[in-house]
């Protein structure tokens, strides 16, 4: 029988057809009125499953959450990694929140342990009092190990497809990238080359190709800030001014819009600083392509002395403290600040124009 | 003041339109003359053997041989030869190989035309170029925390590959024919070994720092 019950557990990877299994057999070794399946999550166990009961209940006990020190049995269960049986249950403690269980007069139940670790609880009750013996407790033991080994599997399998599906995701973001890149620089070498063989040309066309390498860097650059978010874990490695460039590039192919960008940097700025300067220079310029109306944009990186600065100011409309667009990348931007205690200013200029300035500092602690 | 063509070039990359591309663009330069184009690793090196070019441009990732393995070859067997790595990713992995397989320079598909040319002009001179996301990508293998207790034996090293490919450790024990209570040792010392508590942060170092062949 018990053997049984093991084959029909391993043979699904499918975690919720995995607890359904569970519950669906159980009777075949233990009679009851109803079964839970609990599992631990923080310092709590939760009803993953409930079966048996009537539709109510199991309606109410779907998802119901036990804080671990609330209930006694659960505690208990947790430290001596021993089944429980309750011959005459009484006090049913926090499960009286729960109509319907003050019918169940007697359970048995057993912790699901993961190597030493418990990770669940199978509990059984009965509208009977004194209907579970100790045999029970015992079957029920032994079942719980077999559910031990396939919530391992299915588990197991889950991380398992989530990290193949990661890495068919870096596959594709390779392919993609490599493909679309090669094409967009022969398209930048040509429209680079082209004004150089041709001596004598006609200004219009001039502009027209001018504007064709624009369009090409533009799109080089957006290739590589999508590659980035496909693959964030780069996000550490990247060179802060030569992403900023980038980032410039691409609002350039989408902006008529003049653009000035001084770097100065002299001491190394740590992994964080950049990636959280990168974060706000993307929302900051993102907001000036897409409301600014900006014509001219400065963008300033510095270090001096223990600090890292970037400044970017635009010509624009300034923004409007009311407008949900700006407020929500204003959050965003300061959120990022925050998270490295930088300093984060945005301020629309008297002149019109907003200037984005944020200050790093390095905090001295002795 | 008109020059005579000195610095000979070969163009190596699987895509025609840039090779093309690159090609015209060589005709404004009138210090370089391009004398062949290649389009495989393996062409490459018959090519450097035949024409004995000044400077090669060379694609990384090309069907048959990949570039890294074309530069040992032509850096082993015609020194004099310059290679100049091009390529559309700046992988720290990708970096260091082509480096140490022995190109001089390693620049990004998004260089400007003029970044190009004068880096093909230094490397005949012997000067190095990097782009500025290649030299990021070596300060940061530089600085990279060494691993603990690297490197890892044979049988470690293989229960590392097969969780790279999403096996669990039942299916690693059926690969290996060993018996799941001896992969799960293995892995605790996999993790113990790399600094790590969990499969998914042993899998993504593996594939960060290319521990395991892909």
């Amino acid at each position: 029988m018990l053997r049984d019950t093991a084959l029909i557990l391993t043979s699904t990877l499918d975690f919720s057809e995995v607890t359904d299994q569970i519950l669906m057999n159980i009777g075949r070794l233990v009679p009851h009125d109803a079964a839970t399946f609990l599992l631990i999550e923080n310092n709590s166990a939760y009803v993953a499953r409930a079966r048996g009961y009537d539709p109510s209940l199991e309606i109410n006990l779907r998802g119901f959450h036990v804080a671990i020190a609330e209930s006694d049995r659960i505690s208990q269960m947790l430290r001596t990694k021993k089944p429980v049986l309750i011959t005459h249950w009484e006090e049913h403690g926090v499960w009286d929140r729960i109509s319907g269980m003050e019918r169940m007069h007697s359970l048995v139940a057993a912790p699901i342990l993961d190597e030493e670790e418990v990770i669940g609880f199978l509990k059984l009750h009965s509208l009977t009092a004194n209907f579970f013996t100790e045999e029970h407790a015992k079957l029920l033991q032994v079942f719980a190990a077999q559910v031990a080994i396939a919530i391992r599997n299915s588990r197991a399998h889950e991380q398992a497809q989530s990290l193949a599906v990661l890495h068919e995701r870096h596959r594709l973001a390779r392919e993609l990238h490599d493909a679309v890149t090669q094409t967009l620089f022969s398209a930048n070498v040509i429209a680079e080359t082209v004004p150089r063989l041709w001596q004598d040309i006609p200004k219009p066309i001039q502009t027209q190709l001018q504007q064709l390498q624009v369009l090409t860097r533009g799109a080089l650059a957006e290739m590589r800030t999508l590659l980035l978010e496909l693959r964030p874990e780069y996000l550490g490695h990247i060179d802060l001014e030569a992403q900023i460039r980038q980032l410039l590039d691409a609002v350039k192919a989408r902006k008529v819009i003049t653009v000035k960008f001084t770097a100065q940097i002299d001491v190394p700025i740590p992994v964080p600083v950049r990636v959280a300067f990168y974060r706000i220079a993307q929302e900051a310029l993102n907001n000036i392509v897409k409301h600014a109306h900006a014509s001219q944009l400065q963008v300033v990186l510095t270090t001096h002395d223990d600090c890292a600065q970037l400044i970017i100011e635009d010509n624009g409309i300034g923004f409007d403290d009311n407008d949900k667009h700006a407020g929500f990348g204003l959050h965003t931007m300061s959120e990022r600040a925050e998270e490295i205690g930088a300093v984060l200013n945005v301020v629309t200029l008297p002149q019109g124009g907003t200037k984005v300035n944020v200050i790093w500092e390095i905090t001295k602690e002795d | 003041m008109p020059q005579t063509p000195n610095i000979r070039l070969l163009i190596v990359d699987d895509h025609d339109m840039l090779r093309s591309g690159l090609a015209l663009f060589i005709q404004t330069c009138p210090d370089l003359s391009l004398v062949g184009e290649a389009s495989t690793g393996q062409q490459a090196i018959e090519e450097c053997q035949r024409l004995q070019p000044d400077v090669v441009l060379m694609d990384l990732i090309m069907p048959e041989m990949d570039g890294v393995t074309a530069i040992q070859h032509i850096r082993k067997h015609f020194p004099a030869i310059q290679v100049i790595a091009l390529s559309s990713f700046v992988d720290e992995g990708l970096v260091s190989s082509a480096l140490s397989a022995g190109a001089i320079s390693y620049l990004l598909k998004n260089t400007s035309i003029d970044g190009l040319a004068n880096a093909i002009r230094d490397a005949s001179n012997g000067k190095a170029t990097l782009a500025p996301e290649a030299a990021q990508a070596l300060v940061n293998a530089a600085h990279r925390p060494p691993i603990p207790n690297y490197p890892l034996s044979n049988r470690e090293q293989e229960v590392l590959t097969l969780m790279v490919q999403g096996l669990s450790n039942n299916e690693i024990a059926e690969n290996l024919i060993i018996g799941v209570s001896t992969v799960k040792k293995h892995v605790s010392s996999v993790f113990a070994k790399l600094g790590v508590t969990s499969r998914a942060e042993a899998v993504a170092l593996a594939v960060r720092y290319h521990l395991v062949a892909e």
